[in-house]
Protein backbone atom coordinates (compact mmCIF):
# COMPACT_ATOMS: atom_id res chain seq x y z
CA UNK A 1 0.00 0.00 0.00
CA UNK A 2 1.59 3.25 -1.03
CA UNK A 3 1.66 6.46 0.99
CA UNK A 4 -0.86 8.44 -1.05
CA UNK A 5 -3.47 5.67 -1.00
CA UNK A 6 -3.02 5.34 2.77
CA UNK A 7 -3.41 9.08 3.35
CA UNK A 8 -6.41 9.16 1.03
CA UNK A 9 -8.18 6.49 3.09
CA UNK A 10 -7.22 8.12 6.40
CA UNK A 11 -8.45 11.52 5.19
CA UNK A 12 -11.70 10.04 3.87
CA UNK A 13 -12.50 8.22 7.09
CA UNK A 14 -11.63 11.30 9.16
CA UNK A 15 -13.87 13.46 6.98
CA UNK A 16 -16.82 11.08 7.43
CA UNK A 17 -16.28 10.88 11.19
CA UNK A 18 -15.97 14.66 11.45
CA UNK A 19 -19.27 15.04 9.56
CA UNK A 20 -20.87 13.12 12.40
CA UNK A 21 -19.11 15.34 14.93
CA UNK A 22 -20.29 18.43 13.05
CA UNK A 23 -24.02 17.73 13.21
CA UNK A 24 -23.88 16.89 16.90
CA UNK A 25 -22.18 20.11 18.08
CA UNK A 26 -24.22 22.33 20.37
CA UNK A 27 -22.42 25.58 19.60
CA UNK A 28 -22.89 26.76 15.99
CA UNK A 29 -19.31 28.08 15.90
CA UNK A 30 -17.97 24.62 16.74
CA UNK A 31 -20.06 23.09 13.96
CA UNK A 32 -18.80 25.68 11.48
CA UNK A 33 -15.19 25.05 12.48
CA UNK A 34 -15.57 21.29 12.06
CA UNK A 35 -17.15 21.91 8.65
CA UNK A 36 -14.06 23.94 7.68
CA UNK A 37 -11.86 21.05 8.78
CA UNK A 38 -13.93 18.69 6.62
CA UNK A 39 -13.54 21.01 3.63
CA UNK A 40 -9.79 21.13 4.15
CA UNK A 41 -9.71 17.32 4.25
CA UNK A 42 -11.72 17.17 1.01
CA UNK A 43 -9.23 19.56 -0.56
CA UNK A 44 -6.44 17.25 0.53
CA UNK A 45 -8.23 14.32 -1.10
CA UNK A 46 -8.65 16.28 -4.35
CA UNK A 47 -4.94 17.04 -4.18
CA UNK A 48 -4.09 13.35 -3.80
CA UNK A 49 -6.19 12.63 -6.89
CA UNK A 50 -3.91 15.07 -8.76
CA UNK A 51 -6.77 17.58 -9.05
CA UNK A 52 -4.71 20.44 -7.67
CA UNK A 53 -6.95 23.14 -9.07
CA UNK A 54 -10.06 21.62 -7.50
CA UNK A 55 -8.18 21.40 -4.20
CA UNK A 56 -7.16 25.06 -4.28
CA UNK A 57 -10.63 26.15 -5.41
CA UNK A 58 -12.23 24.09 -2.64
CA UNK A 59 -10.24 25.98 0.00
CA UNK A 60 -10.43 29.43 -1.61
CA UNK A 61 -14.16 29.35 -2.39
CA UNK A 62 -15.65 27.22 0.38
CA UNK A 63 -13.32 27.36 3.36
CA UNK A 64 -11.89 30.80 2.59
CA UNK A 65 -14.91 32.78 1.42
CA UNK A 66 -18.30 31.16 2.05
CA UNK A 67 -17.44 29.83 5.50
CA UNK A 68 -15.94 33.18 6.54
CA UNK A 69 -19.37 34.74 5.92
CA UNK A 70 -21.05 31.89 7.83
CA UNK A 71 -18.71 32.34 10.78
CA UNK A 72 -19.20 36.10 10.60
CA UNK A 73 -22.98 35.79 10.87
CA UNK A 74 -22.83 33.12 13.57
CA UNK A 75 -20.43 35.22 15.64
CA UNK A 76 -22.48 38.36 15.06
CA UNK A 77 -25.63 36.69 16.48
CA UNK A 78 -23.55 34.76 19.02
CA UNK A 79 -26.52 32.76 20.32
CA UNK A 80 -25.82 30.34 23.17
CA UNK A 81 -27.07 26.75 22.58
CA UNK A 82 -29.95 27.29 25.02
CA UNK A 83 -31.60 29.78 22.66
CA UNK A 84 -31.42 27.49 19.66
CA UNK A 85 -34.22 25.09 18.92
CA UNK A 86 -33.98 21.67 20.51
CA UNK A 87 -36.85 19.23 20.35
CA UNK A 88 -38.10 15.91 19.07
CA UNK A 89 -37.49 14.83 15.50
CA UNK A 90 -40.60 15.30 13.34
CA UNK A 91 -41.87 12.78 10.79
CA UNK A 92 -40.78 14.98 7.89
CA UNK A 93 -37.27 15.16 9.27
CA UNK A 94 -37.16 11.40 9.67
CA UNK A 95 -38.18 10.93 6.02
CA UNK A 96 -35.49 13.44 4.99
CA UNK A 97 -32.88 11.57 7.03
CA UNK A 98 -33.88 8.27 5.41
CA UNK A 99 -33.64 9.78 1.92
CA UNK A 100 -30.27 11.36 2.63
CA UNK A 101 -28.86 8.11 4.02
CA UNK A 102 -30.05 6.36 0.85
CA UNK A 103 -28.44 8.97 -1.38
CA UNK A 104 -25.24 8.98 0.68
CA UNK A 105 -24.88 5.20 0.49
CA UNK A 106 -25.55 5.22 -3.25
CA UNK A 107 -23.12 8.04 -4.00
CA UNK A 108 -20.55 6.80 -1.54
CA UNK A 109 -20.35 3.32 -2.97
CA UNK A 110 -20.36 4.57 -6.57
CA UNK A 111 -17.50 6.96 -5.91
CA UNK A 112 -15.81 4.47 -3.63
CA UNK A 113 -16.04 1.75 -6.28
CA UNK A 114 -14.50 4.03 -8.84
CA UNK A 115 -11.54 4.65 -6.58
CA UNK A 116 -11.03 1.33 -4.83
CA UNK A 117 -11.47 -1.03 -7.77
CA UNK A 118 -9.40 0.85 -10.31
CA UNK A 119 -6.87 2.65 -8.10
CA UNK A 120 -5.47 6.12 -8.45
CA UNK A 121 -3.37 5.59 -11.55
CA UNK A 122 -5.80 3.77 -13.82
CA UNK A 123 -8.70 6.22 -13.48
CA UNK A 124 -9.76 7.59 -16.85
CA UNK A 125 -9.07 11.21 -16.01
CA UNK A 126 -5.59 10.55 -14.69
CA UNK A 127 -4.73 8.68 -17.88
CA UNK A 128 -5.33 11.73 -20.04
CA UNK A 129 -7.42 9.53 -22.33
CA UNK A 130 -10.90 10.33 -23.53
CA UNK A 131 -13.41 10.48 -20.69
CA UNK A 132 -17.04 9.44 -20.59
CA UNK A 133 -19.58 11.41 -22.60
CA UNK A 134 -17.45 11.87 -25.69
CA UNK A 135 -15.50 14.84 -24.31
CA UNK A 136 -11.80 14.62 -24.68
CA UNK A 137 -8.99 16.26 -22.75
CA UNK A 138 -7.41 19.17 -24.56
CA UNK A 139 -4.18 19.11 -22.58
CA UNK A 140 -2.16 16.50 -20.70
CA UNK A 141 -3.77 15.43 -17.43
CA UNK A 142 -1.12 17.29 -15.40
CA UNK A 143 -2.39 20.60 -16.84
CA UNK A 144 -5.24 20.90 -14.38
CA UNK A 145 -6.20 24.53 -14.81
CA UNK A 146 -6.12 24.41 -18.61
CA UNK A 147 -8.37 21.34 -18.68
CA UNK A 148 -10.89 22.88 -16.28
CA UNK A 149 -10.89 26.08 -18.32
CA UNK A 150 -11.29 24.17 -21.58
CA UNK A 151 -14.31 22.21 -20.42
CA UNK A 152 -15.80 25.33 -18.82
CA UNK A 153 -15.36 27.66 -21.79
CA UNK A 154 -15.50 25.22 -24.71
CA UNK A 155 -17.59 22.16 -23.94
CA UNK A 156 -19.98 23.54 -21.36
CA UNK A 157 -19.92 27.26 -22.17
CA UNK A 158 -23.71 27.60 -22.40
CA UNK A 159 -24.40 25.71 -19.20
CA UNK A 160 -21.75 27.76 -17.43
CA UNK A 161 -23.18 31.08 -18.62
CA UNK A 162 -26.72 29.99 -17.72
CA UNK A 163 -25.57 29.18 -14.18
CA UNK A 164 -24.20 32.71 -13.85
CA UNK A 165 -27.67 34.00 -14.81
CA UNK A 166 -29.21 31.74 -12.19
CA UNK A 167 -26.86 33.08 -9.52
CA UNK A 168 -27.58 36.66 -10.56
CA UNK A 169 -31.33 35.98 -10.34
CA UNK A 170 -30.80 34.57 -6.84
CA UNK A 171 -28.82 37.64 -5.76
CA UNK A 172 -31.47 40.03 -7.10
CA UNK A 173 -34.18 37.93 -5.45
CA UNK A 174 -32.41 38.13 -2.10
CA UNK A 175 -32.10 41.92 -2.40
CA UNK A 176 -35.77 42.27 -3.35
CA UNK A 177 -36.92 40.15 -0.39
CA UNK A 178 -34.72 42.13 2.01
CA UNK A 179 -36.00 45.44 0.63
CA UNK A 180 -39.62 44.35 0.97
CA UNK A 181 -39.09 43.35 4.60
CA UNK A 182 -37.42 46.62 5.50
CA UNK A 183 -40.14 48.63 3.73
CA UNK A 184 -42.85 46.81 5.74
CA UNK A 185 -40.83 47.39 8.87
CA UNK A 186 -40.61 51.11 8.10
CA UNK A 187 -44.40 51.29 7.56
CA UNK A 188 -45.11 49.56 10.86
CA UNK A 189 -42.82 51.88 12.80
CA UNK B 1 31.21 0.59 7.82
CA UNK B 2 31.77 0.60 4.09
CA UNK B 3 28.64 -1.51 3.54
CA UNK B 4 26.39 0.69 5.64
CA UNK B 5 27.63 3.82 3.84
CA UNK B 6 26.91 2.16 0.53
CA UNK B 7 23.41 1.25 1.72
CA UNK B 8 22.80 4.84 2.78
CA UNK B 9 24.02 6.09 -0.58
CA UNK B 10 21.76 3.66 -2.40
CA UNK B 11 18.76 4.64 -0.24
CA UNK B 12 19.41 8.31 -1.04
CA UNK B 13 19.73 7.53 -4.72
CA UNK B 14 16.43 5.64 -4.97
CA UNK B 15 14.44 7.95 -2.69
CA UNK B 16 15.95 11.22 -3.90
CA UNK B 17 12.50 12.78 -4.38
CA UNK B 18 11.41 12.07 -0.80
CA UNK B 19 14.72 13.18 0.73
CA UNK B 20 14.78 16.34 -1.40
CA UNK B 21 11.19 17.17 -0.42
CA UNK B 22 11.97 16.83 3.29
CA UNK B 23 15.08 18.94 2.84
CA UNK B 24 13.25 21.71 0.97
CA UNK B 25 10.40 21.79 3.49
CA UNK B 26 12.89 21.95 6.35
CA UNK B 27 14.74 24.82 4.67
CA UNK B 28 11.50 26.79 4.17
CA UNK B 29 10.49 26.11 7.80
CA UNK B 30 13.85 27.36 9.08
CA UNK B 31 13.47 30.55 7.05
CA UNK B 32 9.87 31.10 8.20
CA UNK B 33 10.75 30.57 11.85
CA UNK B 34 13.60 33.11 11.70
CA UNK B 35 11.34 35.82 10.30
CA UNK B 36 9.33 36.57 13.46
CA UNK B 37 12.20 37.11 15.95
CA UNK B 38 14.28 39.16 13.52
CA UNK B 39 11.30 41.23 12.41
CA UNK B 40 10.32 42.01 16.00
CA UNK B 41 13.77 43.43 16.54
CA UNK B 42 13.74 45.31 13.21
CA UNK B 43 10.33 46.72 14.02
CA UNK B 44 11.34 47.96 17.47
CA UNK B 45 14.55 49.51 16.19
CA UNK B 46 12.89 51.17 13.21
CA UNK B 47 10.04 52.49 15.38
CA UNK B 48 12.64 53.97 17.68
CA UNK B 49 14.48 55.66 14.81
CA UNK B 50 11.26 57.12 13.43
CA UNK B 51 10.34 58.40 16.88
CA UNK B 52 13.89 59.72 17.58
CA UNK B 53 14.69 57.13 20.23
CA UNK B 54 17.42 54.49 20.28
CA UNK B 55 15.39 51.32 20.82
CA UNK B 56 16.63 47.97 22.11
CA UNK B 57 20.40 48.01 21.54
CA UNK B 58 21.81 46.44 24.71
CA UNK B 59 21.20 42.70 24.58
CA UNK B 60 23.96 41.03 22.58
CA UNK B 61 25.23 37.53 21.97
CA UNK B 62 28.51 36.06 23.35
CA UNK B 63 29.70 39.42 24.59
CA UNK B 64 29.11 41.25 21.31
CA UNK B 65 26.37 43.81 21.27
CA UNK B 66 25.37 43.44 17.56
CA UNK B 67 22.97 46.43 17.63
CA UNK B 68 20.81 44.56 20.15
CA UNK B 69 20.20 41.48 18.02
CA UNK B 70 20.07 39.37 21.19
CA UNK B 71 16.80 41.09 22.09
CA UNK B 72 14.51 38.54 20.33
CA UNK B 73 16.11 35.74 22.39
CA UNK B 74 15.56 37.66 25.60
CA UNK B 75 11.96 38.42 24.59
CA UNK B 76 11.27 34.76 23.87
CA UNK B 77 12.69 33.64 27.21
CA UNK B 78 10.58 36.28 28.97
CA UNK B 79 7.43 35.16 27.14
CA UNK B 80 8.12 31.49 27.89
CA UNK B 81 8.40 32.19 31.63
CA UNK B 82 5.20 34.23 31.82
CA UNK B 83 2.10 32.67 33.34
CA UNK B 84 0.00 30.74 30.82
CA UNK B 85 -3.44 32.10 31.59
CA UNK B 86 -6.83 30.96 30.26
CA UNK B 87 -9.84 33.16 31.11
CA UNK B 88 -12.47 31.27 33.11
CA UNK B 89 -15.40 31.98 30.78
CA UNK B 90 -13.47 31.29 27.58
CA UNK B 91 -14.21 28.36 25.31
CA UNK B 92 -11.07 26.41 26.26
CA UNK B 93 -10.69 24.32 23.10
CA UNK B 94 -10.96 27.19 20.64
CA UNK B 95 -9.02 29.55 22.90
CA UNK B 96 -6.07 27.15 22.75
CA UNK B 97 -6.58 26.38 19.05
CA UNK B 98 -6.85 30.00 17.85
CA UNK B 99 -3.17 31.02 18.12
CA UNK B 100 -1.99 27.71 16.69
CA UNK B 101 -3.95 28.17 13.45
CA UNK B 102 -2.19 31.27 12.09
CA UNK B 103 1.21 29.89 13.07
CA UNK B 104 0.60 26.57 11.31
CA UNK B 105 -0.96 28.22 8.25
CA UNK B 106 1.93 30.67 7.99
CA UNK B 107 4.46 27.83 8.10
CA UNK B 108 2.49 25.76 5.56
CA UNK B 109 1.93 28.69 3.19
CA UNK B 110 5.64 29.45 2.85
CA UNK B 111 6.13 26.00 1.29
CA UNK B 112 4.59 27.33 -1.94
CA UNK B 113 7.38 29.85 -2.53
CA UNK B 114 10.13 28.98 -5.06
CA UNK B 115 13.35 29.35 -3.08
CA UNK B 116 15.50 28.95 -6.18
CA UNK B 117 15.43 27.47 -9.65
CA UNK B 118 17.01 24.05 -9.33
CA UNK B 119 20.09 22.25 -8.13
CA UNK B 120 21.70 19.15 -9.58
CA UNK B 121 22.80 16.55 -7.02
CA UNK B 122 24.47 13.38 -8.30
CA UNK B 123 22.69 13.66 -11.64
CA UNK B 124 19.26 14.34 -10.14
CA UNK B 125 17.69 17.71 -10.88
CA UNK B 126 15.84 19.08 -7.84
CA UNK B 127 13.30 21.88 -8.24
CA UNK B 128 13.74 24.25 -5.31
CA UNK B 129 10.04 24.96 -4.78
CA UNK B 130 8.97 22.80 -1.81
CA UNK B 131 5.33 22.43 -2.92
CA UNK B 132 4.71 22.93 -6.61
CA UNK B 133 1.05 22.25 -7.29
CA UNK B 134 -0.39 22.56 -10.76
CA UNK B 135 -2.65 25.31 -9.41
CA UNK B 136 0.44 27.49 -8.90
CA UNK B 137 0.05 30.49 -6.64
CA UNK B 138 -3.63 29.66 -5.97
CA UNK B 139 -2.17 27.49 -3.20
CA UNK B 140 -0.82 30.63 -1.50
CA UNK B 141 -4.20 32.33 -1.94
CA UNK B 142 -5.91 29.36 -0.33
CA UNK B 143 -3.60 29.46 2.67
CA UNK B 144 -3.86 33.20 3.12
CA UNK B 145 -7.68 32.87 2.96
CA UNK B 146 -7.59 30.42 5.88
CA UNK B 147 -5.49 32.81 7.95
CA UNK B 148 -8.52 34.78 9.14
CA UNK B 149 -9.90 31.91 11.22
CA UNK B 150 -7.20 32.29 13.84
CA UNK B 151 -8.19 35.90 14.44
CA UNK B 152 -11.94 35.24 14.24
CA UNK B 153 -11.75 32.27 16.62
CA UNK B 154 -9.56 34.15 19.06
CA UNK B 155 -12.13 36.92 19.12
CA UNK B 156 -15.06 34.57 19.68
CA UNK B 157 -13.52 32.14 22.16
CA UNK B 158 -12.13 34.80 24.51
CA UNK B 159 -15.68 35.66 25.60
CA UNK B 160 -14.86 39.35 25.62
CA UNK B 161 -16.81 42.03 23.76
CA UNK B 162 -13.72 43.86 22.52
CA UNK B 163 -12.21 40.62 21.27
CA UNK B 164 -15.44 39.60 19.52
CA UNK B 165 -15.62 42.96 17.73
CA UNK B 166 -12.02 42.51 16.62
CA UNK B 167 -12.76 39.05 15.25
CA UNK B 168 -15.84 40.29 13.39
CA UNK B 169 -13.91 43.17 11.88
CA UNK B 170 -11.16 40.82 10.74
CA UNK B 171 -13.54 38.48 8.90
CA UNK B 172 -15.43 41.32 7.17
CA UNK B 173 -12.17 42.95 6.14
CA UNK B 174 -10.73 39.70 4.82
CA UNK B 175 -13.75 39.08 2.56
CA UNK B 176 -13.66 42.64 1.25
CA UNK B 177 -9.99 42.69 0.28
CA UNK B 178 -9.59 39.15 -0.97
CA UNK B 179 -11.58 39.92 -4.12
CA UNK B 180 -9.44 42.93 -5.01
CA UNK B 181 -6.35 40.84 -4.27
CA UNK B 182 -7.34 38.12 -6.70
CA UNK B 183 -8.37 40.61 -9.38
CA UNK B 184 -5.06 42.45 -8.99
CA UNK B 185 -3.11 39.31 -9.81
CA UNK B 186 -5.31 38.09 -12.69
CA UNK B 187 -3.71 40.36 -15.35
CA UNK B 188 -0.33 38.83 -14.47
CA UNK B 189 -1.74 35.36 -15.16
CA UNK B 190 -2.62 36.19 -18.72
CA UNK B 191 0.49 38.25 -19.32
CA UNK B 192 2.67 35.26 -18.40
CA UNK B 193 0.14 32.65 -19.53
CA UNK B 194 0.70 30.49 -16.47
CA UNK B 195 -0.20 30.16 -12.79
CA UNK B 196 3.11 28.53 -11.99
CA UNK B 197 5.50 30.79 -10.05
CA UNK B 198 8.60 29.16 -11.55
CA UNK B 199 7.15 29.78 -15.02
CA UNK B 200 6.39 33.41 -14.13
CA UNK B 201 9.95 33.97 -12.90
CA UNK B 202 11.34 32.38 -16.06
CA UNK B 203 9.12 34.62 -18.19
CA UNK B 204 10.42 37.67 -16.34
CA UNK B 205 14.10 36.88 -16.80
CA UNK B 206 14.33 35.57 -20.36
CA UNK B 207 14.12 38.93 -22.11
CA UNK B 208 14.55 42.66 -21.55
CA UNK B 209 11.76 45.23 -21.72
CA UNK B 210 12.51 47.97 -24.32
CA UNK B 211 16.03 46.55 -24.45
CA UNK B 212 17.21 47.77 -21.04
CA UNK B 213 14.63 47.21 -18.27
CA UNK B 214 14.31 43.78 -16.67
CA UNK B 215 11.06 42.21 -17.93
CA UNK B 216 9.46 42.45 -14.47
CA UNK B 217 5.75 42.39 -13.69
CA UNK B 218 6.00 45.75 -11.93
CA UNK B 219 6.83 47.38 -15.29
CA UNK B 220 4.31 45.31 -17.27
CA UNK B 221 1.36 46.12 -15.03
CA UNK B 222 2.16 48.79 -12.41
CA UNK B 223 -1.48 49.22 -11.32
CA UNK B 224 -1.69 45.53 -10.44
CA UNK B 225 1.44 45.91 -8.34
CA UNK B 226 0.11 48.86 -6.35
CA UNK B 227 -3.27 47.18 -5.81
CA UNK B 228 -1.65 43.95 -4.73
CA UNK B 229 0.69 45.59 -2.23
CA UNK B 230 -2.22 47.49 -0.65
CA UNK B 231 -4.37 44.36 -0.36
CA UNK B 232 -1.36 42.55 1.06
CA UNK B 233 -1.32 44.99 3.97
CA UNK B 234 -5.05 44.39 4.50
CA UNK B 235 -4.73 40.63 4.25
CA UNK B 236 -1.99 40.45 6.89
CA UNK B 237 -3.87 42.80 9.28
CA UNK B 238 -1.02 45.28 9.36
CA UNK B 239 -1.31 49.02 9.88
CA UNK B 240 -3.03 51.00 8.39
CA UNK B 241 -5.43 48.04 8.14
CA UNK B 242 -5.12 46.56 11.64
CA UNK B 243 -8.71 47.35 12.56
CA UNK B 244 -8.95 43.93 14.25
CA UNK B 245 -6.56 45.17 16.94
CA UNK B 246 -7.25 48.89 17.00
CA UNK B 247 -5.71 49.77 20.37
CA UNK B 248 -7.48 53.13 20.53
CA UNK B 249 -11.05 51.82 20.30
CA UNK B 250 -10.82 48.05 20.92
CA UNK B 251 -8.00 47.93 23.52
CA UNK B 252 -6.19 45.24 21.51
CA UNK B 253 -9.07 43.53 19.74
CA UNK B 254 -8.71 39.78 19.40
CA UNK B 255 -5.46 39.84 21.41
CA UNK B 256 -7.06 41.24 24.59
CA UNK B 257 -7.25 37.97 26.51
CA UNK B 258 -4.02 36.48 25.25
CA UNK B 259 -0.67 36.51 26.99
CA UNK B 260 2.72 34.80 27.16
CA UNK B 261 3.64 32.37 24.37
CA UNK B 262 0.10 32.10 22.97
CA UNK B 263 0.17 35.83 22.27
CA UNK B 264 3.47 35.55 20.45
CA UNK B 265 2.22 32.63 18.32
CA UNK B 266 -0.09 35.12 16.61
CA UNK B 267 2.96 37.13 15.67
CA UNK B 268 4.82 34.09 14.43
CA UNK B 269 1.90 33.45 12.06
CA UNK B 270 1.54 37.09 11.07
CA UNK B 271 5.21 37.51 10.22
CA UNK B 272 5.38 34.19 8.37
CA UNK B 273 2.38 35.30 6.30
CA UNK B 274 3.98 38.71 5.68
CA UNK B 275 7.09 36.93 4.45
CA UNK B 276 5.09 34.58 2.23
CA UNK B 277 3.01 37.33 0.62
CA UNK B 278 6.10 39.51 0.16
CA UNK B 279 7.82 36.59 -1.51
CA UNK B 280 4.76 36.06 -3.72
CA UNK B 281 4.90 39.73 -4.76
CA UNK B 282 8.60 39.36 -5.43
CA UNK B 283 8.02 36.31 -7.62
CA UNK B 284 5.16 37.82 -9.60
CA UNK B 285 6.32 41.43 -9.92
CA UNK B 286 10.05 41.59 -9.19
CA UNK B 287 11.60 38.55 -10.85
CA UNK B 288 11.81 36.32 -7.75
CA UNK B 289 15.23 34.84 -7.03
CA UNK B 290 16.73 36.07 -10.32
CA UNK B 291 19.41 38.75 -10.36
CA UNK B 292 18.30 41.56 -12.70
CA UNK B 293 19.96 41.36 -16.15
CA UNK B 294 21.54 37.99 -15.24
CA UNK B 295 19.26 34.96 -15.78
CA UNK B 296 19.89 31.79 -13.79
CA UNK B 297 21.24 29.85 -16.78
CA UNK B 298 23.85 32.53 -17.50
CA UNK B 299 24.82 32.65 -13.83
CA UNK B 300 25.41 28.89 -13.84
CA UNK B 301 27.52 29.18 -17.02
CA UNK B 302 29.57 31.93 -15.36
CA UNK B 303 30.11 29.87 -12.22
CA UNK B 304 30.86 26.52 -13.90
CA UNK B 305 34.58 27.23 -14.65
CA UNK B 306 35.15 28.17 -10.98
CA UNK B 307 33.21 25.41 -9.21
CA UNK B 308 32.76 22.63 -11.86
CA UNK B 309 29.31 21.67 -13.15
CA UNK B 310 27.28 20.39 -10.18
CA UNK B 311 28.55 22.62 -7.36
CA UNK B 312 28.02 25.60 -9.67
CA UNK B 313 24.24 24.99 -9.50
CA UNK B 314 24.46 24.85 -5.70
CA UNK B 315 26.31 28.18 -5.53
CA UNK B 316 23.85 29.70 -8.01
CA UNK B 317 20.94 28.46 -5.87
CA UNK B 318 22.52 29.97 -2.73
CA UNK B 319 23.00 33.30 -4.53
CA UNK B 320 19.39 33.10 -5.77
CA UNK B 321 18.10 32.51 -2.23
CA UNK B 322 20.13 35.50 -1.06
CA UNK B 323 18.65 37.67 -3.82
CA UNK B 324 15.12 36.51 -2.94
CA UNK B 325 15.67 37.32 0.73
CA UNK B 326 17.07 40.77 -0.10
CA UNK B 327 14.01 41.57 -2.25
CA UNK B 328 11.62 40.25 0.40
CA UNK B 329 13.49 42.17 3.11
CA UNK B 330 12.82 45.38 1.19
CA UNK B 331 9.08 44.62 1.35
CA UNK B 332 9.24 43.75 5.04
CA UNK B 333 10.93 47.10 5.62
CA UNK B 334 8.07 48.76 3.75
CA UNK B 335 5.63 47.04 6.12
CA UNK B 336 7.51 48.42 9.13
CA UNK B 337 7.86 51.89 7.64
CA UNK B 338 4.12 52.04 6.86
CA UNK B 339 3.22 50.89 10.37
CA UNK B 340 4.93 53.82 12.04
CA UNK B 341 4.14 56.55 9.53
CA UNK B 342 0.49 56.01 8.50
CA UNK B 343 -2.50 56.43 10.84
CA UNK B 344 -5.13 53.71 11.07
CA UNK B 345 -8.22 53.89 8.83
CA UNK B 346 -11.65 54.40 10.31
CA UNK B 347 -13.80 51.32 9.74
CA UNK B 348 -16.14 52.93 7.21
CA UNK B 349 -13.11 54.32 5.36
CA UNK B 350 -11.62 50.84 5.24
CA UNK B 351 -14.78 49.43 3.69
CA UNK B 352 -15.06 52.32 1.23
CA UNK B 353 -11.45 51.93 0.10
CA UNK B 354 -12.02 48.23 -0.45
CA UNK B 355 -15.36 48.21 -2.24
CA UNK B 356 -15.75 51.66 -3.82
CA UNK B 357 -12.19 52.38 -4.95
CA UNK B 358 -10.03 49.27 -5.12
CA UNK B 359 -12.53 46.82 -6.58
CA UNK B 360 -13.59 49.00 -9.58
CA UNK B 361 -9.97 49.99 -10.25
CA UNK B 362 -8.95 46.33 -10.16
CA UNK B 363 -11.79 45.40 -12.54
CA UNK B 364 -10.95 48.23 -14.93
CA UNK B 365 -7.27 47.29 -14.83
CA UNK B 366 -8.24 43.69 -15.60
CA UNK B 367 -10.31 44.69 -18.65
CA UNK B 368 -7.68 47.11 -19.99
CA UNK B 369 -4.84 44.62 -19.53
CA UNK B 370 -6.94 41.89 -21.17
CA UNK B 371 -7.53 44.12 -24.20
CA UNK B 372 -3.83 45.06 -24.44
CA UNK B 373 -2.60 41.48 -24.10
CA UNK B 374 -5.23 40.23 -26.57
CA UNK B 375 -4.27 42.94 -29.07
CA UNK B 376 -0.55 42.13 -28.74
CA UNK B 377 -1.22 38.41 -29.21
CA UNK B 378 -3.23 39.08 -32.39
CA UNK B 379 -0.61 41.31 -34.06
Amino acid sequence: MNLSLLSFIVMGITAVLLSGVMITRRWPVSAAMVLIAIMTLLAGMFGLLEAHFAAAAQIIVYAGAIMVVFVFVIMLLNLPPEELRYGGVTVGEMILIAVSVFVAVGLGTKVGQGFLTTGLESMGVAQGESVAGGHHMYFPASENVKNVAASMFVDYLWAFELISFLIMAAVIGAVVIAKKRSAEHADAA
Amino acid sequence: MEGSLGAVAQFLDTNIGLVASIGKIALALVIALQVAPIMVWVERRQAAFIQRRIGPNRVGLFGFRLFGLGQPLADTIKLLFKEDFIPQQANKFFYVLAPILPAVIGLVAIQGIPLGKEIIVAGHTIDLQPVNLNAGFLYLFAMSALGVYGVALAGWSSNNKYALLGGLRASAQMISYEIAMGLALLPMVFIYGTLDLQGMIAAQSDSLLFGFLPNWGIFLSPISFVLFVVTMFAETNRLPFDLAEGEAELVAGFLVEYGSMRWSLFFLGEYAMMFTLSALTTCVFLGGYEIPWLPHAQLVTLLTPIFTAEPATWVAAAIGLGVLIVKVAAFMFLFVQARFTLPRFRYDQLMRVGWVYMLPVALLNLVVMALIVGFLRLT
